[in-house]
């Protein structure tokens, strides 16, 4: 299936200078499964962005599935489906 | 005895009878309402006369700083002026950094109160213990920058410190901000205060240190609050070197960058040409309140173009109401835009939104080019916005006049439907982010004891994912009256009191804001506040401030939303699909007033009150026959 991968700021530089990429995953995919693909797509930059050493993500990487966070959900386990939008970026604030 | 973060000492002015005092501050006030805001809202409570028109001579100013403002504490380079608002006959407050807080700490004063009005304009000098009233004959008339310039020649002191207004605030505009070097206490026409009373500035030279009272337990907390600001990934690098317009980046790939007046919010995408990228072509440099470390202030410089040689720092909520507000892309212009209202002493957001109000009256043909003064006052005409700065500023006759008060009261003289256009709460123009993608934030536009105010209760779990105190769906309206609630006690305790800049609140402390504010101000003080305590007292200011208001004739209809969040969804992008049915916005205003221990109309009951110690509101509420 098709899910779309939204990024800005500094994330959106590491995957192409796209705002918006679709990536074909299997149809039982996860949040970590979509970011597993990005690395395999985008390589270490992308890995060292939003990955501990460990393997674990990093606490500041913020992941909206559809507009609202992952955390609210099922954190990196919650499950994608076709059309979805995950949007990923980095720590902001102020305003 | 207060013995250190505050000098103890009130400074009052009255400016008919030209009598200038010194009073004491008492230290129960001090440890229930901490500073800040807490002593602006607690002295306009208890000073200010109900029903009182906002522009006569019995309204009164309150400048007034916290314990840690003038301290080595990082960030405290704030001021909060209180005054009942002009713009929404509710309690005016607004907040300012720069550099003029801590020098009003530095002459001896934690807060100084101006009242009465004076029959020519004049400026108040004070240097250290020596006060006094003085002709501002020569800066009358004269724009905000050129004021602070003249007063430093005319005093021959390059050290003082001045916050004033221009053009707008001596023509009454209710928009109009005061400004202090380049910062202002934008909002909620606090400059039409000062231009009622014929105040035309306030420069202040202090020569002294503010102690604290135990320097071990201030430096220890201090080394905390470095460690966590060192930490952010929030703060270094990324808001170091680009600031609040980041913030354009992503309110609009979460769909809720207001767009057209909240017409058309998520249709398009803002980030090409009003985002961090482009706003890095202006960049010429960054710019530090009093002891920050952060220096997000971005200063702009237009090289070429219509607008070549516009310098400015517009913040995000400039990108917002100059920008997707009005359809305008041109970012040229909004630096222009930024510059000419800091000039004029205009509040950016309130002046942004009421042009924004306008064209869209234009575009549906309510208001019609002999309206305009023939000006064609479409979306996205970045000439027709600009030049309505000015007219504002001066009143000009016709568009000027008319919208030189704010959205509401234009819409109360234009009729013909137009109040549903007004994006307003209590008066009070929106800030930029749409509520129906972000619910708590909305609630807290509705509820905020000042209207539609982003900073009295920003909901950085909504727009910016932070799971603190935990995570929250932003599209749920369930749960987001106690978040409404968390959100606005928090902010009041830890940014409007001490008085520290709020940016610390979501970027580098969220987590341990209370405990961090406790600590360090029984550094400062040696209080011996605790973290709960710190809470509480944001709860206390915001039942007082709440109490205020219903003394002056607001009610539940006023904890409300413009009606288009209601009945019209968003049609595109990230947030498309949302609105917030008026059952739901019902559900969660019930939800909120619950929280907060209120009564189905938005009373707080005496048992609320009996717990914050608000007595006097009790009595107040017995006299208005509530209870």
């Amino acid at each position: 299936m098709k899910v779309t991968v939204k990024s800005i700021l500094d994330i959106k530089e590491i995957l192409g200078g796209k705002r918006t990429i679709e990536i074909e995953i299997k149809n039982s995919a996860n949040v970590f499964d979509v970011l597993q693909q990005l690395v395999c797509i985008y390589g270490e930059s992308f890995e060292n962005r939003v990955f501990e050493k460990d393997g674990s993500q990093k606490p500041e990487i913020v992941l909206f599935i559809n507009g609202t966070t992952i955390l609210a959900r099922e954190g990196l386990e919650t499950r994608m489906k076709s059309g979805d939008e995950l949007l990923i970026f980095p720590p902001v604030g102020g305003g | 005895m207060l013995s250190g973060g505050y000098l103890g000492k009130i400074l009052r002015v009255n400016l008919t009878t030209k009598k200038v005092a010194v009073e004491e501050l008492p230290e129960q006030i001090a440890r229930d309402y901490m500073g800040g805001a807490g002593f602006g809202i607690k002295y306009l409570f208890d000073e200010v006369p109900k029903g009182i028109d906002a522009l006569s001579a019995e309204n009164k100013l309150f400048f007034s700083c916290g314990p840690l403002t003038g301290t080595s504490a990082p960030c405290a380079s704030k001021m909060t002026v209180v005054a009942k608002s002009p713009l929404t006959g509710a309690v005016g407050m607004a907040v300012t950094g720069g550099y003029f807080p801590a020098e009003l700490k530095f002459a001896g004063y934690d807060m100084l109160i101006v009242e009465g009005k004076s029959e020519e304009p004049v400026f108040i000098y004070v240097k250290n213990e020596n006060v006094s009233i003085r002709s501002a004959k020569t800066v009358w008339g004269v724009n905000t920058f050129d004021t602070q310039s003249i007063l430093k020649e005319e005093l021959n002191d390059q050290n003082v410190r001045i916050a004033c207004i221009g053009p707008a605030g001596e023509k009454l505009s209710r928009m109009a901000c005061i400004i202090n070097e380049k910062r202002a206490a934008g909002r909620k026409g606090l400059g039409a205060v000062m231009g009622s009373k014929n105040l035309k500035a306030i420069v202040v030279r202090g020569t002294n240190d503010v102690p604290v009272a135990d320097e071990a337990a201030f430096k220890a907390a201090k080394s905390t609050m470095l460690k966590a600001m060192k930490e952010s990934a929030h703060l270094y690098p990324a808001f170091s070197k680009a600031g609040t317009p980041m913030v354009v980046d992503v309110t609009n790939a979460a769909g809720i960058f207001p767009i057209k007046n909240f017409s058309a919010t998520g249709e398009k995408d803002y980030t090409d040409s009003l985002g961090v990228s482009k706003n890095n072509e202006a960049f010429l440099g960054a710019g530090h309140c009093y002891k920050c470390p952060v220096a997000c202030s971005q200063m702009k410089l237009v090289k070429k173009g219509k607008y070549a040689g516009a310098l400015s720092d517009p913040e995000y909520e400039s990108m917002y109401c100059f920008g997707g507000a009005t359809g305008v892309e041109n970012l040229d212009s909004i630096i222009y835009a930024d510059q000419l209202c800091d000039q004029l002493g205009l509040d950016t957001m309130s002046t942004g939104m009421t042009i924004a109000f306008a064209m869209e009256l234009f575009e549906k043909g309510i208001l019609t080019e002999k309206d305009t003064d023939g000006i064609k006052l479409k979306f996205g005409n970045d000439e027709a916005m600009t030049s309505m700065i000015r007219k504002i500023a001066y009143r000009e006759d016709g568009i000027g006049e008319l919208l030189a008060d704010g959205s509401r009261i234009a819409a109360s003289k234009i009729g013909r439907g137009s109040e549903k256009y007004a994006m307003q709460v209590k008066g009070l123009e929106f800030p930029g982010y749409d509520p129906r993608g972000a619910k708590a934030h909305g609630l807290s536009y509705a509820t905020s004891y000042t209207g539609a105010d982003h900073n009295r209760g920003y909901a950085f779990q909504e727009i910016f994912g932070i799971p603190i105190p935990k995570a929250y769906d932003r599209f749920a309206s369930k749960g987001k009256g106690e978040l409404a609630m968390w959100n606005q006690d928090l902010r009041t305790a830890t940014t409007d009191c001490p008085s520290m800049c709020g940016f610390l609140l979501d970027m580098a402390l969220p987590a341990i804001a209370a405990q961090n504010t406790a600590a360090m101000v029984n550094g400062a003080t040696k209080f011996d506040y605790t973290a709960e305590e710190v809470v509480k007292v944001g709860e206390r200011i915001n039942n007082l401030a709440k109490a205020f208001n219903v003394r002056e004739g607001l009610t539940r209809d006023d904890d409300t939303l413009p009606e288009r969040f209601f009945t019209e969804v968003i049609l595109d992008g990230t947030s498309k699909g949302q609105s917030i049915p008026k059952e739901e916005f019902t559900e969660m205003l019930n939800e909120y007033y619950e929280a907060r221990g209120w009564d189905k109309n938005g009373i707080p009951t005496r048992e609320k009150l009996e717990a914050l110690g608000l007595e006097n509101v009790i009595s107040l509420f017995l006299e208005m026959k509530l209870y």
